[in-house]
């Protein structure tokens, strides 16, 4: 029986995977993946909420469906200033963009 | 021309000078006196028709109230009658001359377009004077008039003897043109009215009576003696010529400073309310007379000669007046107003030609300009009387009141003046045209002048050679019907030929001096009295820079001493508690509110230093603050 304890553990792995990601990679499409890991984890977290503690109401769910696109947006749009950066500068985009401060 | 619309008159030479200095250099250069003239040639016109039509009996006068004090309307208004229609000629005429002759005369002035400006304006002030049915707005108009001539007088301002001579011809008209304001007060507070027929009404039939009526009329005088130049505020006149002499001409001896003789004229029942103001008008004007002609006779200078007999001759005007006359010193202000510019412009005409204005520097000029030569001598025999040219008629007429009059004194010295007169400018004309040139002269390359100068002498010269027949028996003394005068005119041989004869023997020693040379030319001016007052006009600029200038200046010294002493010591006093309260001021200021004010600034400074320097641009690094903010809030407030 998968308890909701057992999607919380995943979820708080995948959150952290996704974390430990975002944070080390060099590689801006690779942080932008991580995003969505960390996105996913939240995800996760939402269904399995809705699920096995209110079932009647769909409300995590819906948030799940919102996120989703909102994460695909923002993939969209950070794919698009990614490749600019790249078009511009041989070097990676993440050392870039720090030229980029004020 | 219907008389109602005459008040545009004035109006169209004041819009000539404003399209003129609105415009300025845009303005092509000869469009300046094209305007000028075209203004002035339709105001003669017009003049002309109006003269006709007076003289056919018509008579007009309109007002348009323009404040009301209390219950009682200002009114300004124009006023239509043989004298003005005359005036209205007079001005207009030698207006347009002397614009004409301006052309050829300012050809290569730089400030062309500005001197036709002036002119119209003047002219449009002189009209508006001469069409005034009240006093308030001649004064108005005498005030612009004294404006323009201050414009003409210093037109040359760069010469600071320009600069001086026309800041001195205002101040001194100033005189005169306060007692023109006070006698305005005067006049409003007794009769509450400026309007010359309710003003002359009230007098006549006695209902203002007593010292104020001489009162008023003697302020009115002293204005007139400002602005022609009446003894002993005369002293700007000569100065004036520093100007144009083509504006001399127009204002300096034809019109303006006839306005006096005008205003007085005008003025005339106040006047004669009271005689003995006339008897003031008439030792005034008759000292002027023979003053201004012994100066005359000790000048060198060709405009200075005719600048003090034009004072000569405005003193026999103001004779005429102080006679009781005011028809023959129009009469005489008509015929010398011909004359005069006629000589001015001659004047102008050698000074243009020899660019000296030293008589001793010229001679012989008549075998270079004989239309010029022919043109003054006219203009010089119709000023020294001589029959039957304008100035004859005019001269004699006055004798003639004086003689009627019975005052033998005046009679005696007017006489002896139209000697000196006729003395003078036989002087000044055989030493300019016909005596050998001296060992200075340059006359060798004068030159006659262009047509379009010797066109206005030549007008000016008919007019100075006829003008007098109007007021003569052939003429069937139409002037003096004309202007209303109800005596029959007459004529006293016997006086006409003493002063005939006096200036022919005048002219005839003359003669021998300069030309024949039986006597030693200028053989006076060796005399010490002669070097030390005439040449020096009888001294009277030394006596007000002792009586005025002087004392002026001394009192101005000492309130200056006083100012700085206690004055400024009490402002430098105060000044200095204020600088030793403000030093304690600025004390606190700095160490105790700049202090906290600087502390906030400089600690937001300093911390933005420090955390500026954690915003390295790594997003991943942010991203790291951010998780352990979370985790730190989350420690916090999760509990």
């Amino acid at each position: 029986m998968i308890t909701l304890n057992h999607y919380l553990i995943l979820s708080a792995a995948l959150f952290c995977i996704g974390l430990f990601g975002a944070l080390t990679s060099r590689n801006a499409i690779r942080v932008v993946i991580c995003v969505e890991l960390i996105l996913n984890a939240v995800n996760l977290n939402l269904a399995a909420f809705s699920q096995l503690v209110a079932p009647n109401e769909a409300v995590g769910q819906v948030f799940v469906i919102f996120l989703m696109v909102v994460a695909a947006a923002e993939f969209g749009l950070a794919l698009a200033v990614i490749l600019v950066v790249n078009r511009t500068s041989d070097i990676s985009a993440i050392e870039a963009m720090r030229k980029l401060r004020g | 021309m219907n008389l109602a619309y005459s008040w545009i008159l004035p109006l169209l030479p004041l819009v000539a000078f404003l399209i003129i200095i609105a415009t300025g250099r845009k303005l092509p250069r000869i469009a300046a006196p094209g305007l000028g003239i075209l203004a002035m040639g339709a105001v003669f016109v017009a003049s002309v028709s109006i003269l006709f039509q007076t003289i056919g009996g018509a008579h007009f006068s309109a007002s348009v109230p323009w404040l009301h004090v209390g219950e009682v309307p200002i009114e300004l208004g124009i006023l239509i009658d043989p004298l003005s229609s005359l005036m209205l000629i007079i001005v207009s005429l030698v207006s347009l001359l002397v614009q004409i002759y301006s052309m050829g005369y300012m050809k290569d002035d730089e400030r062309f377009r500005w001197y036709f400006g002036a002119i119209s304006l003047f002219t449009a002030a002189m009209l508006g004077v001469v069409l005034a049915n009240g006093w308030l707005l001649m004064y108005m108009c005498w005030e612009v008039m004294g404006l323009s001539s201050y414009l003409l007088i210093g037109y040359w301002f760069e010469e600071p003897i320009a600069a001086k001579a026309a800041s001195k011809a205002f101040l001194v008209t100033r005189i005169g043109d306060v007692g023109f304001g006070l006698a305005l007060v005067v006049m409003w507070t007794r009769a509450h009215s400026f309007q010359f027929e309710e003003v002359f009404h009230l007098v006549e039939t006695g209902s203002w009576v007593g010292p104020t009526v001489v009162a008023a009329a003697l302020l009115l005088f002293l204005g007139a003696m400002g602005k022609s130049a009446q003894f002993p505020l005369h002293v700007w006149l000569p100065d004036a010529m520093a100007g144009p002499t083509p504006g001399s001409a127009l204002i300096h001896a034809a019109t303006m400073v006839a306005a006096g003789v005008y205003l007085v004229a005008r003025s005339f029942p106040l006047f004669e309310a009271n005689p003995e103001t006339l008897h003031v008008v008439a030792t005034i004007g008759t000292i002027t007379a023979v003053l201004a002609a012994l100066i005359a006779v000790a000048m060198n200078d060709i405009k200075k000669v005719l600048a003090y007999s034009t004072i000569s001759q405005l003193g026999y005007m103001m004779l005429a007046l102080g006679m009781g006359s005011w028809v023959a010193a129009i009469f005489h202000l008509m015929t010398h107003a011909f004359f005069k510019a006629l000589l001015f412009l001659g004047a102008g005409s050698v000074i243009h030609a020899t660019h000296t204005q030293d008589l001793h520097e010229m001679g012989g000029l008549w075998k270079k300009m004989p239309w010029t030569t022919a043109t003054w001598v006219l203009g010089a025999l119709s000023l020294a009387g001589i029959p039957p040219l304008a100035g004859f008629w005019s001269k004699d007429e006055i004798l003639l009141v004086a003689y009627k009059e019975g005052q033998t004194v005046f009679l005696i010295i007017a006489i002896l003046t139209a000697a000196l007169t006729a003395f003078y400018m036989a002087r000044a004309t055989f030493l300019a045209f016909f005596a050998k040139p001296g060992p200075n002269s340059k006359s060798d390359h004068a030159h006659e002048a262009p047509w379009v100068m010797l066109g206005p002498l030549v007008v000016l010269a008919v007019l100075a050679v006829t003008a007098g027949i109007v007021g003569s028996p052939w003429g069937g003394y139409a002037f003096g019907k004309f202007m209303g005068e109800h005596a029959e005119g007459e004529m006293n041989i016997k006086l006409a030929a003493l002063a005939v004869s006096a200036a022919l023997a005048a002219i005839a020693y003359a003669w021998a001096m300069y030309v024949k040379g039986a006597i030693e030319p200028d053989w006076y001016m060796k005399n010490r009295f002669v070097q030390m007052v005439l040449a020096r006009h009888f001294r009277i600029d030394e006596a007000y820079d002792l009586m005025l200038v002087g004392p002026v200046m001394a009192i101005s010294e000492f309130f200056r001493k006083i100012d700085t002493a206690i004055v400024d010591g009490a402002v430098r006093g105060v000044g200095t508690i204020g600088f030793v309260a403000s030093r304690v001021l600025s004390v606190f200021d700095r160490k105790g509110i700049d202090g906290v004010v600087d502390g906030l600034g400089d600690g937001v400074v300093d911390s933005g230093a420090q955390i500026r320097r954690m915003l390295t641009g790594n997003v991943q690094a942010y991203l790291l603050m951010f998780v352990i903010s979370i985790i730190i809030l989350v420690a916090v407030f999760a509990r």
